[in-house]
């Protein structure tokens, strides 16, 4: 199943990461193994969840309604410990047995297919970095490829935050001061929705990422493609914006490998322009929209460690955002 | 054994006539404050009902919280509130509901209702539960009302740090919750000593455990659960408030704390919590259906086993809070699996209720419909709470909005529903007339369906990836609509409660005297003829439904043959009867009305509150005001022994009792208890903060000398010496005076100096509470200790004065005990103290 | 006759003895685990043997005192004391039964679980 869908979804996703929808987020929408037996599981729990609350109302039902027999029966406290212990006794322990089975570490878990990329929750935003030789920094998307297991290490910056990305599995808390893991694995090609889940206040509700799923082959042409450094600025206003970019101290806190910026108080924009969106997912990523967080970051989040930068006229924020655009 | 006992309960009632004048003295000596003086009253009647009308005060605020919430929520992206603004909201709605309605409103049916259930004039300690009640009221308004100065805290109703840290909340907002819960919990666990000891205490005789009413044995295990829980919740808020204020780092990881800490102590108490919550609820309905469907209830023993069993297991499960931090899977498994166990004694009682209503015949009235309710929502929320004790469903589940659903399906199933029955139930007991049968159903209505359809559809949008406590959500995520419809809930559910209140305003009529009465036909002895004073004569119990098995006691009780007729000493009295079997052993004498616990709840608030904006001189002063106003209030207590009092049918009782025996005792036992909780609380974080900074440990020869602890250690042992040698000078005499005087004297030294000593000791060391949560951890020791030792200062001052004034001596020695009692549990607590800040280092 | 019959209090205090030995093998696991894994003191078959030891006392521990109260002659008449009694008797043994279910859903994972392994997520 999983080979057949890839190839014409992984052309969906290619072409989705120009802009489509918003990223699927839902646990009962599995992409991934984990969020598979998960979903499994919910629905196991809620069949059993309906089973037992009909058995409930119907036992009211005929405590209330049914004949005299039916209510002596009932009324006895050998029913109490038939429905009430023994009944919940045993379904309980199967339950608590499969979730139990549920819980033990993956077959795959061997480390060496595995692949390894650093999270760090902050206020609000998400530093990564692939593991490998010279570490590759980005920000608030994710590229996993399909099929291979991701080893997330997770850590937090200043609160707790907690990563996760329903369709594809459970969350982790991000705790500042301790090392938290999750292991997640796509089957299908796709973009997955995730949200921090773990209340880091003010725009705590706008701390959202995507985790772009693809297929081997696409995935080690991105990989190569994010290792290397930022492409030069080839039109006029792209370089215009590039100098903005440098005179404003932008690159204080944004870090653009192959340039003067190496700030990391804030996300890395070296390949900001093939990303989906900007603001950590509140706005899809267009010109204008590059240009609205820049000039009024905190209308669009509030609270946000950005600062507004009103002191740019409309013509050079067209420069930046172009520059910007053009950091694919 | 058996011939004392039978004679004890003797069944001759009592001769008639009553002597002239007997029942008159009995109401002058139960008169009520009148006009505005009735805010110094004391009886539970009257706090009862204050108590009960301002927790459902604060539900009402903290519902027109949610309305905001919800308001905010109802469509995409919206503006309505700001997230600052919301943040503060949704904090406060938890919070008040959790702290200031939840458990007082269980804790004020308690109040209104225990001791006439009981057959009990009043509770134990009747002025305790006027501070009690006012701390909490004056507290709450206080707390409530940083909303309107944007000073409320934000950090979510559980407050993890770091985000509650100085660092990223720097408003007083967090130090409000610290210093304001921290101190409406004091409240509760006040309220919780009163009743652990109104119901093994104060029972009428007769009334042994197996026939207590359900009601009473849920409040016992809930007042139980409250001294084993809330010590957690205690510690931990005085842990941050210290991090806060001083810079102890108990939960800065970059200095050895671990946010984790907090978690632990945390969830420890706020498991507990919600079966503190639940279970007075269940004790209702276990009251009511019997009544509603005309029959006993049927499976007595199992319910009760069920309560216990809830009780305890509750307490193993507090990590299911914590299934996503990374710990363990094993670790993990063991409390999902605590977390099914304690489904098992949910499952008993549901069932039990249904077998009494088949055994019986269903009565359809407001509160069978309340209950009905109950068992429907409350089944749906338990069985959630199945599907989020399976670790790896509630991976996704966890922080969603289908947690959301879960608890608020348990809680307002599980205790408002029941709360509201008990309202429309015993409203006929405390008012002129009933409250109204049709407004009453259409309020359980417009509630039951408001309710579900508020917070069903919060399931789905929880799994399809909605994270609680976000202030708004973007429209493509298509939870728009279901978001929507849980809006129109809410304001559906809000339209009953509001129709509740119409109902009240027009047909609650409050009365100590003359209430409707018994129109239910329910077989508990609050439903015999009731007056402030509880029943004329406190009735002889021989059955669990003693107004169904014993026809003629509500008459025979106010005719005035049973116990306790009138007032032997013609103060307010109540009887003191034993744990297991109710056989009376002595005349208990109460306190009227009076201003002292008001004005010392009101100066205590004032404290806690100044304390909190900072300012330090006028909280100082507020505090010493308030202990001022304890301290006169104490000195009115422990009247002089008099003679045996006859209390009917023939018997006498001592009217003063001394040792384990005493009320007195098993109060301050209780309070013991709490204060061994929060130690071992405060032992439980050390060694865990060892296990995740073992760097910040010190090493053997970085400690004290070991003859600084020792040196401690002696002085407080001889400190207890001291105290205990004060046993033998208690007999009257200048000579024994000025023995008693001496000897109490050094007692304090010497628990002052090991204190001080200790301090002394690792500040000489080189040791600062700031510098890493190891030395944070060793002056909480002494922190801890300081408290007690305070206490102890000024009781030992008010002991002198008591002996010195002639209040104490060899019979007449409560006040001692109790003073004992609390100091050789400070020594014991200093010297395990000593132990585990020197012994456990020296370990390694 | 002014102090408390000894007897009576034990039977209420009998009530806690299976619910307090669930708690105090629930605590023995999650600190053995807690001290096995961080920092790691011992191996996880040192979880193995402390569990199954732990398990079995407590277990045995209960089946002693259930059989000792099943063994205890039920009381007679129905004087106040002897139904109470009769009830803090039967409240024991059935809080034991419950509690002894609770231990081994407690212990069982350990027989299914590796001893440190973080959550897969």
């Amino acid at each position: 199943m999983k080979s057949q869908a890839t190839l014409p979804v992984a052309a969906t996703a290619l072409a989705c990461l120009a802009g489509c929808g918003p990223g699927v987020q839902s646990v009962m929408a599995p992409g991934g193994s984990q969020a598979g037996q998960i979903a499994t599981l919910a629905w196991l729990l809620f069949g059993f969840g309906a089973v037992v609350l009909a058995i409930v109302i119907v036992a009211l039902w005929l405590a209330i309604r049914g004949s005299p027999r039916l209510r002596t029966a009932l009324a006895r406290e050998t029913m109490i410990i038939a429905l009430g212990l023994v009944f919940p006794a045993v379904t309980l322990t199967l339950l608590l047995g499969y979730g139990v089975w549920l819980m033990q570490p993956d077959g795959d878990h061997d480390d060496r297919g595995v692949m390894r990329i650093e999270v760090v929750g902050e206020q609000w935003w998400w530093r990564v970095a692939y593991a490998g030789a010279t570490p590759i920094a980005s920000a608030n998307e994710i590229t996993i490829p399909v099929g291979r297991p991701v080893e997330f290490v997770l850590n937090a910056a200043d609160v707790i935050h907690s990563f996760w990305v329903p369709s594809l599995g459970g969350k982790v808390d991000m705790i500042p001061g301790r090392t938290t893991r999750l292991r997640l694995t796509a089957d299908r090609a796709g973009i997955y929705r995730g949200q921090c889940a773990e209340y880091c206040g003010g725009p705590h509700a706008l701390m959202a990422f995507e985790v772009v799923a693809l297929p081997p082959t696409e995935f080690d042409a991105w990989l190569a493609r994010e290792a290397a450094p930022a492409t030069a600025p080839s039109t006029d206003g792209e370089r215009h914006g590039q100098t903005l970019f440098v005179a404003a101290g932008c690159g204080t806190c944004h870090a653009i490998r192959g340039t003067a910026a190496s700030g990391t108080i804030g996300p890395d924009l070296t390949h900001i322009g093939s990303r989906r969106s900007v603001g950590v997912d509140t706005m899809k990523l267009t010109h204008a929209n590059l240009v609205r967080f820049i000039a009024e970051g905190q209308h669009v989040k509030p609270g946000n460690r950005m600062p507004e930068f009103r002191i740019f006229r409309p013509d050079e924020l067209d420069a930046l955002a172009a520059y910007l655009s053009s950091l694919r | 054994m058996t011939d004392t006992s039978q004679r004890r309960l003797a069944s001759h009632p009592n001769k008639l006539p009553r002597p002239k004048g007997e029942l008159e003295a009995l109401e002058a000596a139960w008169e009520l404050p009148k006009g505005w003086r009735i805010l110094s009253a004391v009886n539970n009647t009257v706090i009862g009902y204050f108590y009960v009308g301002a927790a459902v005060l604060f539900f009402l605020l903290a519902g027109i919280l949610a309305l905001l919430m919800r308001l905010q929520l109802a469509v995409p992206s919206n503006t309505f509130l700001s997230a600052e603004t919301y943040n503060q909201i949704f904090t406060m709605h938890g919070t008040v509901m959790m702290f200031l309605f939840a458990v007082p409103v269980v804790e004020a049916m308690g109040v209104l209702l225990l001791p006439q259930m009981l057959g009990a004039r009043d509770l134990p300690f009747p002025r305790l539960s006027a501070f009690a009640f006012w701390a909490y009221f004056v507290g709450g308004l206080i707390f409530f009302g940083t909303l309107f100065f944007d000073l409320a805290p934000s950090g979510g109703w559980f407050m993890y740090p770091p985000l509650t840290g100085t660092q990223y909340s720097p408003g007083l907002g967090a130090d409000f919750w610290l210093l304001g819960i921290g101190f409406i919990e004091i409240s509760a666990i006040a309220g919780a000593i009163e009743l652990i000891i109104g119901v093994l205490r104060t029972r009428a005789p007769g009334m042994t455990l197996d026939r207590m009413p359900m009601f009473a044995w849920t409040l016992l295990i809930f007042a139980g659960m409250i001294v084993f829980a809330f010590p957690a919740v205690i510690l931990a808020t005085m842990l941050l408030e210290l991090e806060r204020a001083l810079g102890w780092p108990f939960f800065i990881p970059q200095k050895g704390g671990d946010a984790l800490l907090w978690q632990h102590l945390f969830w420890f108490f706020g498991h507990p919590e919600v079966y503190i919550i639940f279970l007075p609820a269940a004790g209702m309905v276990s009251m009511i259906v019997p009544t509603m469907a005309r029959t006993p209830l049927v499976g007595y023993r199992l319910i009760a086993v069920a309560l216990i069993a809830t009780g305890f297991f509750s307490f193993g499960l507090w990590v299911h809070h914590m299934f996503t931090t990374g710990i363990p899977a094993l670790s993990l498994s063991f409390f999902s699996a605590a977390s099914m166990a304690v489904a098992l004694p949910s499952g008993i009682q549901v069932f039990s209720w249904i077998a009494t209503i088949a055994a019986g015949r269903l009565r359809w009235s407001t509160p069978s419909l309340f209950v009905l309710g109950f068992l429907f929502i409350f089944t749906l929320g338990g069985l959630t709470g199945v599907m989020v004790a399976m670790v790896p469903f509630d991976w996704q589940a966890h922080d969603t909005y289908f947690v959301v659903a879960h608890f608020h399906y348990v809680l307002v199933g599980g205790m408002v529903f029941p709360l509201f029955a008990a309202f429309y139930y015993w409203a006929p007991a405390f008012s002129r007339r009933a409250l109204s049968e049709r407004l009453g159903k259409i309020t359980f209505w417009l509630m039951f369906a408001g309710f579900n359809v508020a917070f069903f559809p919060m399931h789905i949008s929880g799994l399809m990836g909605m994270p609680r406590r976000v202030y708004t959500y973007p429209a493509v995520m298509e939870w728009g609509v279901l978001n929507m419809i849980s809006t129109i809930g809410a304001f559906l559910f809000a339209a009953g409660v509001l129709i509740f209140l119409v109902d009240v305003v027009r047909n609650l009529r409050p009365t100590v005297s003359q209430p409707i009465g018994n129109i239910w036909n329910g077989p508990s002895l609050e439903w015999m003829h009731n007056h402030v004073y509880g029943p004329r004569s406190v009735p002889l119990v021989e059955s669990r439904d003693p107004l169904w098995d014993q026809p003629g006691l509500s008459e025979e009780s106010k005719a005035g043959r049973h116990y306790l007729p009138g007032t032997v000493t013609g103060v307010r009295e109540t009887m003191l009867t034993s744990p297991i079997e109710a056989i009376p052993e002595a005349l208990l004498r109460l306190p009227g009305a009076g201003w002292t616990p008001i004005l010392a709840a009101v100066l205590t608030a004032g404290f806690f509150m100044l304390l909190t904006v900072k300012a330090t001189v006028p909280a100082l002063l507020s505090g010493v005001l308030a202990v001022t106003a304890i301290l006169i209030w104490m000195w009115e207590s422990d009247p002089r022994p008099l003679a045996r009092a006859e209390i009917g049918h023939g018997i006498k009782v001592p009217t003063y009792v001394s040792g384990p025996i005493s009320h007195s005792w098993w109060a301050m036992v209780v309070l013991l208890l709490v204060a061994g909780a929060l130690y071992l609380s405060y032992a439980f974080s050390y060694l865990y903060l060892w296990t995740v900074s073992p760097q910040v440990w010190p090493r053997p020869e970085q400690l004290p000398p070991i003859v600084w602890p020792l040196m401690s250690a002696a002085l407080l042992a001889a400190s207890s010496g001291f105290i205990f040698l004060i046993s033998r000078v208690l007999p009257g005499g200048f000579r024994n005076n000025a023995a008693f005087v001496v000897l109490t004297a050094l007692a304090l030294i010497a628990l002052v100096g090991g204190l001080g000593m200790e301090i002394l000791a690792h500040w000489r060391a080189g040791l600062r509470p700031d510098a890493d949560a190891h030395a944070a951890m060793v002056y909480m020791a002494s922190f801890l200790q300081l408290d007690l030792v305070l206490a102890l200062v000024v009781m030992a001052a008010f002991v002198i004065a008591r002996r010195l004034a002639g209040l104490l001596n060899r019979r007449r020695r409560v006040v001692y005990d109790n003073l004992s009692l609390l100091w050789h549990y400070t020594v014991a607590q200093g010297l395990l103290g000593l132990l585990l800040v020197h012994g456990f280092p020296r370990l390694q | 006759m002014s102090t408390p019959r000894a007897r009576p209090l034990a039977d209420l205090l009998r009530l806690f003895v299976g619910p307090g030995l669930w708690f105090a093998h629930l605590a023995v696991l999650y600190g053995a685990e807690a001290l096995i894994c961080t920092p790691p003191l011992a191996s996880g078959r040192a979880m193995t043997w402390i569990a199954s030891a732990a398990t079995i006392l407590v277990l045995g521990v209960l089946a002693l005192f259930g059989a000792a109260l099943v063994r205890q002659p039920p009381p007679a008449d129905r004087s106040e004391e002897h139904t109470a009694a009769a009830f803090l008797h039967a409240t024991a043994l059935l809080l034991a039964v419950l509690s002894a279910l609770g231990v081994v859903w407690t212990a069982s994972p350990v027989a299914l679980l590796p001893v440190c392994a973080s959550p897969a997520g």
